[in-house]
């Protein structure tokens, strides 16, 4: 059934929001908000001179303008198909998970499956191959050593994430995200499960080099890891899939565990609907986005073999007992 | 601590005290030193107390840096800045340029071929000695240590550069003058200096 409107919601999500344009913006803004809030920790101001009256906003933007003009040096060492094009399939595939995301209760996401946060799970874990691939092409020893921290951390970090979201579709009965966020209107997904919450959320931290788990790109250690011998534009576009991914991933612990757009339950037809719904949406993600950022200024960096022994044994064992804990809820069936 | 300190006096060693106590504290299973004060409190409250902290300064900002183009720090008056010299005092001695160190000033004759010193600021090290030895107090000093050369040659001053006065170096003509304050509930803060009205 492809209608006028299906078809304009569906521009509208692949292009405004949750697609291309809100990615752009809230790219800009998380990383402008990440270093004031470093800054005002740590006592200092932060980015001021672009545009001084919204306390330096614009200094990304200035940045992106920069990284526009610089020029894109190719190693001639390096691997030049796969050095150019991991960062474009790592971009394409952070971000292709939002095309099965659903935004308000009654409009489909553009690409419809009944079980999508398997595929939306599926998806995320595909663009750290690409980016275990960047440090190889680039022939270089900080790119091959971010890589491979990158490989190990990937690995110990996303199955405990699957495995506390998958003990949340045990509680609902479902793995359709319109089904799991109508299923939170009395109780959210956080007071459920609380324990799958926090091991989705360290999860997050790690999947997307935040701290305390930013170690596969350590800029004391390793230059910038995968990324270090990229330039200009290459770089921002580099430098943007952390935050991507940081934005996909709080988009699903938002419909998960915060209840996407509850309290909003699909009053309103059309483009209002939509509207409502994407404001409840966003700035629910905003939020998790901030305290994810947030924790750059609080907490210092990891040592890998740490990071391994956490992932490994607390946080795995944690997202086990995520399930039973879930087991449990759906045997006394609150909802 | 009785394993370590026997070994040693049976091998008949001479260790410090002190490194004898860090080698007691190596836990074999754990391959860590135990700490000398143990935490007492919970990871769970430490994580908190940290998040509270940090949430705190978000919420009640206390920058300590001064905010540069607009507020310049005021330097104390011995502070040796930018300096010149007054054609019309100096006597032409060279003792400056004997004294200089770094040999940052030269001699050359002004248009009445009298001898006057010259200046690059490339070279010079602000140590001063020009014009302690001067025996006529030519140089005209200040505090100003921000000056800005787009280009080496502009460090090389001719007599008609150098004679001009100091505060032509000056960048931030325009900015608030600030002096730190202790304040008590902040450690420090800048405060504004009020123009001083004889200058």
């Amino acid at each position: 059934m492809l209608s006028i409107e299906k078809l304009i919601f569906d521009i509208i999500h692949t292009i405004i929001f949750p697609g291309l344009i809100a990615v752009t913006l809230l790219l800009l803004l998380i990383i402008w908000a990440e270093r004031k809030l470093a800054a005002l920790v740590q006592l200092r101001y932060g980015p001021l001179y672009v545009s001084r009256r919204i306390g330096g906003a614009l200094q990304m933007v200035a940045d992106l303008l920069r990284f526009l003009t610089q020029e894109v040096i190719l190693p001639r060492r390096a691997d030049a198909i796969a050095f150019l094009f991991a960062p474009v399939l790592a971009m394409i595939f952070a971000i292709i998970p939002v095309m099965f995301i659903p935004i308000a209760p009654n409009m489909y996401p553009p690409i419809y499956v009944s079980s999508n946060l398997l595929v939306v799970l599926a998806l995320l874990t595909l663009a750290p191959i690409y980016v275990i691939l960047m440090g190889w092409a680039s022939d270089n020893k900080f790119a091959f050593v971010g890589s491979l921290r990158e490989a190990f951390l990937i690995i110990s970090y996303e199955i405990p994430f699957i495995i506390s979201l998958l003990s949340m579709a045990i509680i609902f009965g479902s793995l359709d995200l319109v089904e799991i966020v109508s299923k939170q209107a009395l109780v959210p997904g956080l007071i459920l499960n609380p324990i799958a919450a926090i091991v989705a959320f360290i999860a997050i931290l790690r999947v997307t080099s935040r701290f305390p788990f930013e170690i596969s790109e350590a800029e004391s250690e390793i230059v910038a890891g995968p990324y270090t011998e990229y330039s200009g534009l290459m770089f921002g576009a580099s430098m943007g899939i952390p935050y991507i991914k940081l934005y996909v991933y709080s988009l699903v612990f938002t419909h998960v565990f915060l209840g996407g757009w509850l309290p909003y339950t699909g009053g309103f037809e059309g483009i209002v609907g939509f509207i409502v719904a994407g404001v409840i949406v966003l700035i629910k993600v905003i939020a998790v986005m901030m305290v994810s950022v947030f924790l750059r200024a609080i907490y210092p960096r990891l040592r890998l073999d740490q990071a391994l022994v956490f992932g490994w044994s607390t946080i795995l064992a944690l997202s086990i007992v995520s399930v039973i804990w879930s087991i449990i809820v759906a045997y006394i069936n609150p909802i | 601590m009785s394993n370590v300190k026997s070994l040693i006096s049976k091998l008949g060693l001479d260790i410090d005290e002190e490194v004898i106590d860090v080698i007691s504290r190596y836990d074999e299973k754990s391959r860590r030193y135990k700490p000398k004060y143990p935490e007492k409190r919970s990871d769970v409250a430490r994580n908190i107390e940290a998040i509270a902290t940090g949430l705190k300064y978000v919420v009640k900002p206390m920058r300590l840096t001064v905010d540069y183009p607009n507020q310049v720090l005021e330097q104390p008056k011995w502070y040796r800045g930018m300096f010149s010299v007054k054609d019309d005092v100096c006597i032409g001695c060279s003792l400056c340029d004997i004294v200089c160190p770094s040999d940052a000033i030269r001699m050359t004759l002004n248009k009445d071929k009298k001898k006057r010193p010259v200046i690059n600021w490339g070279r010079c090290i602000f140590c001063y000695y020009c014009v302690d030895i001067c025996p006529v107090e030519a140089f005209d000093t200040s505090t100003i240590h921000d000056a800005v050369f787009t280009r080496f040659e502009d460090m090389l001053t001719t007599l008609n550069e150098f004679t001009r006065p100091p505060s032509v170096y000056d960048p931030n003509k325009s900015a608030v003058r600030v002096k730190v304050v202790f304040d008590e509930n902040r450690g420090f803060v800048y405060k504004p200096i009020k123009p001083d009205k004889n200058n």
